[in-house]
């Protein structure tokens, strides 16, 4: 059964009750909130997920309301370790992070590095680089354009394999990002704007229904960008080395000095299967104009 | 820099390579769990003292051999990168006494 068939009335009872299961690629969680707020955005944003009948669970998750009057919540994993306690008004925001932050904290057997990640036929475009540097905001675009959406956050490398798995959820979008990704994508489904957390004000929008139903299935990295925004820019591409780009990832992994060598071997065969370049940008139609020629045969770095 | 030092990996590094091209080399020092990028004079050095513990003129030597370049050109260079290996840890200078110890 799929979370839109639930009235939200149903859905509240469950998510006070037991709590959801859910399945977001290879992760599968139980989602339990006592703050009925929160019920309306999940039921638009996670429409499209199905409600999972496995046992197991990866992570079991509570959003509670803590501390009366002063209206702040909390984020529990597996009942027994807790977030800080954050204003209640931002818990939708807190329950994305702290989906994320359940994953780069606790799985190891994947290498995990900070990036937006869509593929189209299957074939990923990683956008990789610190925070403000535009990932989420084109990989939204890419998403109102066809691109299927493997996750906004976090590139979830098999390191045997080079696999790609999906975490398909709500793509967290800040400040201009979120005018600017409703006016490019007029189909986009949003959930609340949410003021005072410490990106600003964010949104999240809804994933496709096709990225949703085929998150059990993986893509193959084929471009690596590393996007850098500024208004000043002239938005262009520049070809990054390969050397280069791997040592981009492994500043932008969050378990490399974990996995150690085992990491060094797989982002090495990853680069070396990929185009990479530099994103200078400065307008998000000039970029996504870019990628489309980063993204076709159109694009012909120098030989190495 | 110490020119008259000899040289070698740090106690516990243990080192992996990757190169694309002949311009950047990607080494990563198991020891250390760090990954660097070096230049191709950078890396020929490193490989060098990699194979062996070896003196200054040796590696002028092997450099020069390797490049065509004079000894001259090779060890005014050589004493900046392995200023920078050190720094990275990825070598060490040792007095002679204890290289020949």
């Amino acid at each position: 059964m799929r979370i839109r068939e639930l009235t939200p009335r149903a859905l509240n009872e469950r998510l006070r009750g037991e709590g959801i299961g859910l399945r977001w690629g290879p992760f599968v969680s139980q989602i339990r909130i006592e703050l009925p707020e929160l019920t309306e955005p999940i039921h638009r944003l996670y429409a499209d997920f199905s409600l999972c009948e496995e046992q197991f669970r990866d992570f079991r998750i509570t959003i509670r309301h803590r501390g009366g009057r002063a209206q702040r919540a909390e984020f529990v994993l597996d009942n027994c370790y807790a977030l800080p306690l954050f204003p209640r008004a931002i818990a939708l925001g807190m329950l994305e992070w702290g989906l994320n932050w359940c994953v780069y904290n606790n799985i190891h057997s994947y290498l995990l590095i900070h990036a937006a990640v869509a593929a189209r036929d299957d074939r990923a475009i990683l956008l990789t680089g610190p925070p403000g540097s535009g990932k989420s905001t084109l990989c939204a675009a890419l998403v109102g354009r066809g691109w299927r959406l493997l996750s906004d956050e976090l590139a979830v490398i098999d390191p045997r394999t080079l696999d790609i798995w999906p975490l398909a959820r709500p793509i967290c979008l800040k400040e201009e990002a979120i005018d600017l990704i409703r006016e490019n994508v007029p189909a986009a489904v949003f959930g609340p704007a949410i003021h005072g957390t410490a990106k600003g004000t964010i949104a999240h929008m809804r994933p496709p229904a096709e990225s949703v139903e085929r998150s059990n299935r993986p893509a193959r990295a084929t471009w690596i960008v590393l996007p850098r925004y500024d208004p000043g820019f002239r938005t262009g591409l520049e070809p990054v080395s390969s050397a280069r780009g791997m040592l981009s990832l492994a500043d932008n992994a969050f378990n490399y000095h974990l996995l150690g060598e085992t990491a060094f071997d797989a982002l090495s065969e990853l680069v070396g299967q990929c185009r990479i370049a530099r994103l200078y940008n400065s307008s998000l139609t000039d970029a996504l104009r870019e990628l489309e020629v980063l993204t076709t045969d159109a694009f012909r770095p120098p030989p190495q | 820099m110490t020119p008259h030092a000899n040289w070698r990996l740090p106690a516990g590094a243990s080192l992996f390579w990757r190169q694309w091209d002949l311009e950047e080399t990607v080494v990563f020092n198991r020891g250390a769990g760090s990954t660097h990028l070096i230049d191709a004079f950078s890396a020929a050095s490193l490989r060098r003292i990699a194979a062996g513990p070896c003196s200054f003129g040796i590696l002028v030597d092997y450099l020069s051999d390797l490049s065509g370049a004079d000894e001259e050109q090779v060890g005014g260079r050589l004493g900046e990168v392995l200023d920078s290996l050190q720094q990275l840890g990825l070598a060490e200078p040792v007095s002679p006494c204890a290289f020949a110890s």
